[in-house]
């Protein structure tokens, strides 16, 4: 910005440089006012959107492990349920059996001649009941069964006489012993509920949906393989201290420049299965960056930032007998160990040193296809899709962004 | 007069703070404004260019290194003229003039007369646009034609050829006053 020789006449208009001190008239600062509210806005929105798929993201994995762990609960509520049924099946069943003794008991004292004649004197008079009508021969027996419940008595003499002939003594004992009454109805207050189910098998409970045994299953393995790096940069649409023609040409330099790479990828896994749910962790080497070619400076080589990270990843398998596919999802979190990179200056004439994050987080999506080789030795082959969780450089005019899709084959143990 | 920011004025208003803002507009606005109206007639554009340019001071205030502020201020405004120039398409009339231009010796003019500003603006603003945007950027801003012609993606001689011919201009205007 150096004139050696100036002109009379621009020495003459430079004094237009010269500051004087004015204030901004109001439909100035009004105007402003606008401007930077709709900066502000625009500075909001990519918070808002990054909170909107935060919560979302936390809704899904908190819907999903309420789902797992809720199913899991009402399973062993269920089993739990059914012990008690069975329980009180069984409760019941002794009961039953105390209160059919109990009555042959109780009827035998007052008729000890013979448990048919109980038989026959309960069919008279439930007959009397039922007709509303009772004769005073059938009202005796009526009275001496009467704490035990009238319908009873009728459901009980009209099995018996269902036979049409007067029973045997062993008959009457066989269908006695598979007389089942409900021991809530037993009481005087539910007298008129009273139910006899005569001649019927025990009820069968209603079906529990039988939980199946948990399986707990520990695996370990080692993965190795390849990932194929995209890398892409965001250029603002204008910077103030560069001109739209600089802008273009540092984005065109980048755009030629700057090529994919690949990247060696390493884990070390450990992972833990209940049924068919699958969650894995371990250590996860892999790397991001690209490679560099400049026309306009003589600047070439590759950028790689390597990172070690922990994943937690939520998957599902589908078993088809030998071969067994499991999606899985979820995130990483790493430290750099390599973060020295560089690239092209905005000026484009020359080489500006970048250092990538030193924590990152890094979205990850799996389909892992595992063969049994047997039962403690699995073969997996995984694609790998990965996707670092914002900017990775983010230096002034360098703001770089890295997805990934790779294939790891591996051995895992299960224990 | 010390017209730079403190740096804590320069914090709130980068983190957004509204009064913050508008006190550093205060502070800028001489600056900006004296920029604008070498370039533009019109109030409106006037505002627009001055405005625009603060709000790129505000979104930009992260990256400032301390230094000489005001001087970051007028260069982001050069360059938001020079960007607001081309998207209007006036661009093309730079290509116009290509011819080689004669390197002068000495300056040959000479005046005692006192203009003022408004005069002298009013001169600035009769160039026609390509040669009042290379005039101010060579004479007033302090440019050189090799800067100029890379800011402006002209040749260095359509830069030269535009402030000869806005001098020229300029000349016979302070000549007309005269008589």
């Amino acid at each position: 910005m150096n004139n050696p020789v100036k002109d009379p006449l621009d020495e003459l208009f430079s004094s237009l440089n010269d500051l004087v001190q004015e204030s901004p008239s109001p439909a100035f600062v009004q105007d402003l006012e606008a401007r930077l509210d709709a900066l502000e806005k625009k500075r909001r929105k990519p918070l808002l959107i990054w909170w909107f798929f935060s919560a979302l993201g936390a809704v899904l994995f908190s819907g999903s492990y309420f789902l797992f762990f809720s199913n899991h609960a009402a399973n062993q509520g269920q089993q739990h349920a059914e012990n008690k049924n069975n329980t009180s099946a069984q409760a019941m069943t002794k009961k039953q059996m105390d209160t059919t003794s109990f009555a042959s008991e109780f009827s035998s004292l007052f008729h000890p001649s013979t448990s048919t004649y109980t038989s026959t004197s309960t069919s008279n008079s439930s007959s009397s009941s039922s007709s509303s009508s009772s004769s005073s021969s059938s009202s005796s027996s009526t009275n001496l069964i009467a704490p035990f419940p009238t319908t009873s008595s009728t459901l009980l003499s009209s099995s018996v006489s269902s036979s049409n002939a007067a029973p045997s003594p062993d008959n009457t004992r066989v269908q006695e012993e598979t007389y089942i009454i409900n021991p809530i109805l037993l009481s005087d207050d539910h007298e008129k509920d009273c139910v006899l189910i005569v001649d019927q098998p025990t009820p069968v409970l209603p079906k529990a949906v039988v939980p199946t045994k948990k399986r707990i299953q520990h695996q370990i393995g080692l993965q190795f393989g390849v990932s194929g790096i995209f890398s892409s940069f965001d250029l603002p649409a204008s910077h103030p201290l560069l001109t739209d023609d600089q802008m273009k040409l540092f984005r065109e330099t980048r755009e030629f420049g700057e090529r994919n790479t690949s990247s060696w990828d390493f884990n070390l896994r450990y992972g833990m299965s209940i049924n068919n749910w699958q969650l894995q962790t371990g250590l996860h080497y892999f790397e991001w960056g690209e490679q560099l070619q400049y026309d306009v400076i003589s600047v070439e080589g590759t950028n790689r930032y390597r990172y070690l990270s922990v994943p937690l990843l939520l998957g599902y398998s589908f078993d088809f007998g030998k071969i067994r596919m499991s999606p899985f999802t979820g995130l990483a979190y790493g430290k750099c160990l390599t973060a020295n990179g560089n690239y092209i200056e905005p000026q484009v004439n020359g080489v500006t040193l970048v250092t990538a994050k030193n924590f990152a987080g890094t979205f990850i999506g799996q389909l892992e296809l595992q063969y049994v080789l047997n039962s403690k030795l699995v073969f997996t082959c995984t694609p790998v899709y990965r996707r670092a969780l914002g900017p990775l450089i983010d230096q002034q005019l360098i703001v770089n962004s890295y997805q990934s899709l790779g294939l790891q084959t591996g051995f895992l143990y299960r224990f | 007069m010390n017209l730079e920011p403190e740096l804590q004025l320069l914090q709130a208003a980068a983190a957004g703070e509204r009064r913050a803002q508008l006190a550093l507009y205060e502070l800028c606005y001489p600056v900006l404004i004296s920029a604008a109206r070498r370039y533009y007639h019109n109030t409106d554009e006037q505002m627009t260019v001055v405005n625009n340019s603060f709000v790129k001071v505000i979104q930009y205030l992260n990256n400032y290194e301390t230094g000489r502020f005001l001087s970051w201020v007028k260069r982001i405004i050069s360059n938001e003229i020079i960007d607001e120039y081309r998207r209007n398409k006036r661009y093309n009339e730079l290509y116009r003039f290509d011819a080689p231009v004669e390197e002068r010796g000495a300056p040959d003019f000479q005046t005692d007369q006192i203009f003022s500003h408004e005069q002298l603006q009013r001169m600035l603003l009769s160039l026609s646009e390509p040669a009042r945007l290379v005039f101010n950027l060579f004479a007033i801003e302090g440019y050189s034609h090799k800067e100029i012609a890379q800011m402006l993606g002209v040749t260095e001689e359509t830069s030269k050829w535009h402030t000869k011919m806005a001098r020229k201009k300029l000349r016979e205007l302070i000549e007309n006053i005269h008589e």
